[in-house]
């Protein structure tokens, strides 16, 4: 028996030494990347002082372009959006965020998805790699599982099926957006499929899962406890109107209460009906996202100037 | 309790160090033990179904002891049918009820007829299939005198619920298992050391290979409207070796923790994408279900006693049984049938053309035609099954669905790697790195294994595939 767990141990201790080695190298990978996914979520958690944020998946990702909202609103703006992604990892953005500065304007981007689906942790542990250097950040990881925290002293771990798209920025750059682009992943196909002019019904309803709604008003709370200037968005679709689900019922609702502008995109039909400004049913196209946040500024700039502080604090 | 579970990680160690160190190698106290431990790691998920488990257990060991002291046939044949209808209620009402309410209720609504039948909303409690089989074939062989029931209730229970194998196989026969609980353990390094290292390769296919795997498969078949003919190619390709590294990752867990214990389970695959004709993929996929159903279900219907025409149908029937065990649903039924009838036209082709088909050849051909099959297996309805199946044939596209780049690589890195490791172990079977002579190669297998298993397994908690079953 003792032969056994010394064995045990010594394959122990080999495993803790290659992965300590392994995470110095890790680590360097994570704070040297030149862009890509890695590059954006240490900038959003770690370095930004950006003036306007935008947070959402990939709807904000992708049909939030940086450059215009700069240029219309006379603002520094980053877009900290990140695909797959739902309400754990907007929270712990925000926490990362609200550690360092206040942004004067932040813009959700929110789908149904994110309100009426069980907020998924796991999607959230591609912020593993950030979990040591980032405190504010470990509550929402804790949640991914009951032992998390004992697994995050684990490099390997922390850094588990990240390798991928933390190498290849170091050969090829810009396929998640570049770096000059601020957290903006623009799409540059145009989608091939068409409705005919049909439009597929309104989805029908369904119940909001409490969770993902208590950490949306969490949310929305915080930034708005610190003085932030918050927007609610609901990014258009093709060829589906969405104007009466649960959740938008739900962010009306929300809207009201709290005095937050509302935008709901989803039935707005010089978007939902040409495909041409699409690269899938769900996002935009450069062209799109384009023409999305001309408008989309247009609509948001009174309530900026209206409150004039906002551009001096 | 999942294996692949933090819970599990602490709870194994646990009992490993009781059962060697605290129970003084009392076989009474390591079957206590056993039992308790077994209870709890089944309770982990739903403490309510326990219940069922024990019922089922205490059920057949009564059963059993009456059978033994029954002279009389009719009796004799009563105490049996009662234990074979108890198990299969339990099996039917909480797996089938609904099924069969379902199909009842389309049917008459095929002639016009509207009927509405209460459905239950209750869930399948886990492993309900191999321990109630398991129970049933302890039944079974006492009844025909094959077995001498035991009187020791603390051994029996243990065997029924033993945790390595009671929520998804292999199915044990009490003529293997039940005696091993008679048996004083004595630690034994070499076995322990086997069980670790099956145990390590067993969560190798799991996480690394199968969970990897299903992200891609999932992707495609939970969205079948919209993908190509490729695309479905290559999820069912995976599918086909998702559901292999899910299944037989399992088996081996199972079987190296019991060896931790000192107790010797069957095998349950052997490299069945190796067989070169269905009679050889049946002796090498899930053995403990395939033997149960030819000595339970296919021999007692005749075997191949009868007529070709009566062996065929005996075929037939024993694999669309064993569908229907697989999942209530009507593709597991078409799954299950779709291998009767493989196996059938194999017999004929084999009686009457004389060719033999070059070995890699039959391999490939086998594997294609039941990957064809999975395609039911794995599809959430019949009519998305034809879908898939029609559209391979008819719209193969012009491109695959990749999805997540870094999710598709690396399941095709699994999938190498899987193939490699089978293709050795298959035609290599000397050739092994984890028992090399050299002690650094050992070590540093084990450890380039653990590292990858860390580094680029899926942790998502999920299931093994066949704890629905």
């Amino acid at each position: 028996m003792r032969k056994l767990y010394t064995k045990i141990l010594i394959i122990l201790v080999l495993l803790a030494a290659f992965d300590v080695a392994a995470g110095l190298v890790l680590d360097w990978l994570r704070d040297h990347s030149p862009d890509g996914r890695y590059y954006k979520t240490k900038y959003s958690l770690e370095n930004c002082q950006e003036d306007v944020v935008v947070i959402g998946s990939s709807r904000g990702e992708i049909n939030y372009v940086t450059q215009i909202i700069e240029d219309s609103l006379g603002m520094s703006c980053w877009n900290a959006s990140r695909g797959g992604q739902g309400t754990p990892y907007f929270r712990a953005i925000q926490e990362g965020i609200l550690a360092r500065y206040t942004p004067k304007v932040v813009i959700l981007n929110i789908d149904d998805n994110d309100l009426e689906t069980r907020p998924n942790y796991e999607h959230a542990g591609v912020l593993r790699p950030f979990y040591q250097n980032c405190p504010p950040i470990r509550p929402i990881i804790n949640n991914t599982s009951t032992f998390e925290w004992a697994l995050m002293k684990s490099r390997l771990y922390a850094y588990n099926s990240s390798f991928y798209y933390l190498i290849r920025p170091y050969f090829v750059q810009g396929l998640d957006g570049k770096a000059s682009d601020k957290g903006w992943k623009p799409r540059l196909e145009k989608m091939t499929a068409e409705i005919g002019g049909q439009l597929e019904p309104e989805p029908e309803k369904v119940d909001l899962n409490k969770e993902s709604v208590a950490l949306f008003d969490t949310l929305v709370q915080k930034f708005k406890t610190r003085g932030c200037k918050v927007f609610l968005v609901v990014s258009p679709n093709y060829g589906r109107t969405v104007s009466a689900s649960s959740a938008i019922e739900y962010l009306r609702k929300t809207s009201a209460e709290n005095n937050i502008p509302l935008f709901v995109y989803s039935n707005d039909t010089s978007f939902i009906t040409k495909p041409e400004l699409f690269v899938d049913p769900d996002h935009l196209n450069v062209e799109g996202a384009q023409t999305f946040t001309r408008q989309l500024v247009g609509q948001i700039k009174p309530f900026t100037f209206a409150n004039q502080h906002l551009s001096k604090e | 309790m999942l294996f692949n579970s933090i819970d599990f990680a602490i709870f194994l160690p646990i009992v490993f160090t009781l059962f060697w160190f605290a129970t003084g190698r009392s076989l009474r106290l390591q079957n206590a033990l056993l039992l308790i431990s077994s209870y709890l790691f089944y309770g982990w998920w739903d403490w309510r179904y326990l219940l069922l488990l024990v019922f089922s257990s205490l059920f057949d060991f009564f059963v059993g002891l009456a059978l033994d002291k029954q002279e009389d046939g009719r009796k004799r044949s009563l105490l049996f049918w009662s234990s074979i209808a108890v198990n299969l209620t339990l099996l039917g009402f909480f797996k089938y009820y609904n099924f069969f309410a379902d199909s009842f209720v389309q049917a008459f609504s095929l002639f016009g007829q509207q009927m509405k039948l209460p459905m239950l909303e209750v869930i399948l409690p886990v492993g309900i299939s191999f321990y109630t089989f398991q129970s049933m074939s302890y039944a079974i062989n006492i009844y025909w005198r094959k077995l001498t029931p035991t009187r020791d209730i603390l051994a029996y229970t243990a065997f029924v619920s033993f945790f390595p194998q009671l929520v998804a196989g292999p199915i044990e026969r009490a003529t293997n298992l039940l005696p091993q609980f008679f048996k004083a353990k004595e630690f034994d390094y070499d076995l322990v050391v086997k069980g670790l290292k099956m145990m390590l390769l067993g969560f190798f296919m799991k996480v690394v290979v199968a969970d990897r795997l299903a992200l891609y498969v999932d992707s495609v078949y939970n969205n079948v409207a919209m993908h190509t003919g490729w695309s479905f190619i290559v999820a069912t390709f995976f599918f086909a070796l998702q559901i292999y590294g899910d299944f037989a990752g399992y088996s081996l867990i199972a079987i190296g923790t019991a060896k931790l214990f000192g107790f010797n389970l069957m095998q349950n695959f052997n490299r069945p994408y190796f067989s070169a004709s269905f009679r050889d993929f049946w002796g090498r996929w899930h053995i403990s279900l395939s033997t149960w159903f030819k000595d339970f279900v296919y021999i007692p219907l005749g075997g191949n006693r009868g007529s070709k025409t009566r062996t065929r149908f005996n075929l037939f029937t024993t694999f669309l049984v064993s569908g229907l065990w697989h999942g209530a649903n009507w593709t597991f039924v078409i799954w299950g049938a779709m291998h009767g009838a493989f196996q059938i036209i194999e017999r004929m082709l084999a009686d009457t053309v004389k060719i033999k088909l070059p070995r890699a050849i039959s391999i490939l051909l086998v594997f294609a035609l039941t990957c064809l099959a999975w395609v039911f297996f794995r599809a959430a309805t019949v009519q998305d099954a034809f879908y898939v199946i029609g559209t391979m044939f008819t719209s193969l596209g012009e491109s695959v669905h990749i999805g997540d780049i870094g999710i598709f690589t690396f399941s095709v890195v699994g999938v190498l790697l899987l193939f490699s490791l089978e293709f050795v172990m298959e035609y290599y079977p000397g050739f092994s790195l984890l028992n090399h002579r050299w002690a650094p190669v050992r070590y540093a297998t084990i450890l380039f294994m653990l590292i990858y298993i860390i580094s680029f397994g899926v942790f998502d908690g999920s299931q093994f595939i066949y704890f629905q079953f």
